[in-house]
């Protein structure tokens, strides 16, 4: 069991509008897209875990609003800036939404 | 962050082999054929492509239509709804605030295509054409053609009107009845958007609430609207099918009937409890990752994430760890 929350970014939400075209032509049933996405759970749960080493760190000048819900936190962050050795991005708004890390391990 | 951007791609591009390769079986057992498989491949890759999001920030105008596709995938999203169906847009300040908030996008889309700026009522015939409706014996595929505003031609407008709800409520109708529906809601569609894109249709209260009604609205209302509308907002662009009226009229009723649940698109909800829609929780900054530990003293908070995916101004990062500190 991987944790579906990933679906819901640029490389999941691309593979639902696609999985949603074909299913509109009929050429493959919504119980087969299912499949497809549980098994895009686990290739991008692990790739993830796997094949990305880069480390950030951030340092926000505001925590907007925080909340705690079923073990998965939602922070909304203003002023934001990111920092990736030398490289910076600042946002003046970000939302996080996160799984508990540990869980992961268990289920596996 | 030029080497996560690098990084950010590789990644996909393995993810996307890995599913493909991880699924083949399933659609073997379907007895679907591999081609469809190659099909799914060959989208989602390219629909990763024009999202714009592993675009390196430096080399320019490669991909002209960015802006575009990237309202769409917000449009496809939760999180824009409250945005979309803004109950207040008819008030001049917060029409303001969606100028804002559409306003970079637009400015865009004008400059990367030109012919935007050309006569957007200008119809051009486009060819349709229906699946044959599975399960049904003796069902063809049917072609019809519709008439579409030269301006839904640029980027993916035509794309994000015709979604799967439509295409459903249409794939059962008689062909003249199907034509006028798809016309319909085509019209209505681009009406909002051209609002939108218009930065939300500014003091033209009239048009405001017919527009945001368009495509992606469930609420029961859109019917009423398009027969009420059709003295002011609706003129602009349907004139020429104000006669076939009356049953597409039933059918777009019909449509909203069977509401909501078929509007949205596969999973977009039901697995991401999390994720629910609030003006609160509502940015175009979104970061998804997994905690390893989240502390809070007084009123400091340190954050220690991982596995997480970041979309930042429209530009995908990916990181193993994240730390970060606020103050709330």
């Amino acid at each position: 069991m991987s944790y579906q929350l990933y679906r819901n970014t640029t490389i999941g939400n691309t593979l639902q509008e696609s999985l949603d075209e074909l299913i509109q032509y009929g050429q493959i049933t919504p119980a087969l897209a299912v499949k497809v996405l549980l098994q895009f759970d686990k290739s991008i749960n692990q790739a993830l875990s796997n094949r990305v080493k880069s480390r950030l760190t951030f340092k926000a000048g505001k925590l907007n609003t925080y909340r705690f819900c079923d073990n998965v936190w939602t922070f909304m962050l203003n002023d934001v800036e990111f920092r990736e050795v030398q490289e910076v991005a600042k946002v003046d708004k970000v939302k996080i939404v996160a799984c508990d890390g540990k869980n992961v391990d268990d289920r596996r | 962050m030029t080497m996560s951007q690098l990084s950010v791609m590789k990644l996909y591009t393995t993810v996307v082999d890995d599913v493909i390769a991880g699924v083949r079986d399933c659609f073997l057992d379907d007895g679907v054929d591999e081609q469809v498989l190659q099909e799914l491949k060959q989208l989602w890759k390219t629909k990763l492509q024009s999202s714009g999001a592993m675009d390196p920030p430096q080399p320019e105008p490669l991909m002209p239509a960015p802006p575009v596709l990237q309202n769409f995938q917000k449009a496809n999203g939760n999180n824009t709804m409250p945005k979309r169906t803004d109950p207040h847009m008819g008030q001049q300040g917060s029409s303001q605030n969606s100028g804002v908030e559409h306003g970079p996008p637009a400015s865009n889309i004008a400059g990367a295509h030109p012919h935007h700026v050309l006569d957007p009522n200008n119809k051009v015939p486009v060819q349709l054409t229906l699946p044959a409706q599975p399960g049904v014996p003796g069902s063809q595929p049917r072609s019809f053609t519709i008439q579409i505003p030269a301006s839904a031609l640029n980027g993916n407008k035509l794309h994000q009107v015709l979604t799967g709800p439509i295409i459903n409520a249409t794939i059962s109708l008689p062909q003249p009845l199907a034509a006028t529906l798809l016309q319909q809601h085509i019209n209505s569609a681009l009406a909002g958007q051209q609002n939108e894109f218009d930065g939300g249709g500014g003091g033209r209260s009239g048009t405001a609430p017919f527009s945001l009604d368009g495509a992606l609205d469930s609420s029961d209302d859109e019917g009423s609207n398009v027969g009420d509308g059709s003295d002011d907002a609706a003129g602009d662009d349907d004139e020429d099918e104000e006669s076939p009226e009356e049953r597409a009229e039933e059918e777009e009723e019909e449509r909203d009937e069977s509401g909501g649940a078929e509007e949205e698109p596969l999973n977009s909800e039901d697995d991401v409890s999390d994720e629910e829609p609030g003006e609160m929780f509502d940015t175009d900054n979104v970061v998804v990752c997994q905690y390893d530990k989240i502390t809070r003293s007084r009123n400091k908070w340190k954050f220690y994430l991982k596995d997480g995916i970041m979309n930042l101004g429209g530009k995908d990062y990916v990181f193993q760890k994240a730390n970060g500190d606020a103050e709330w």
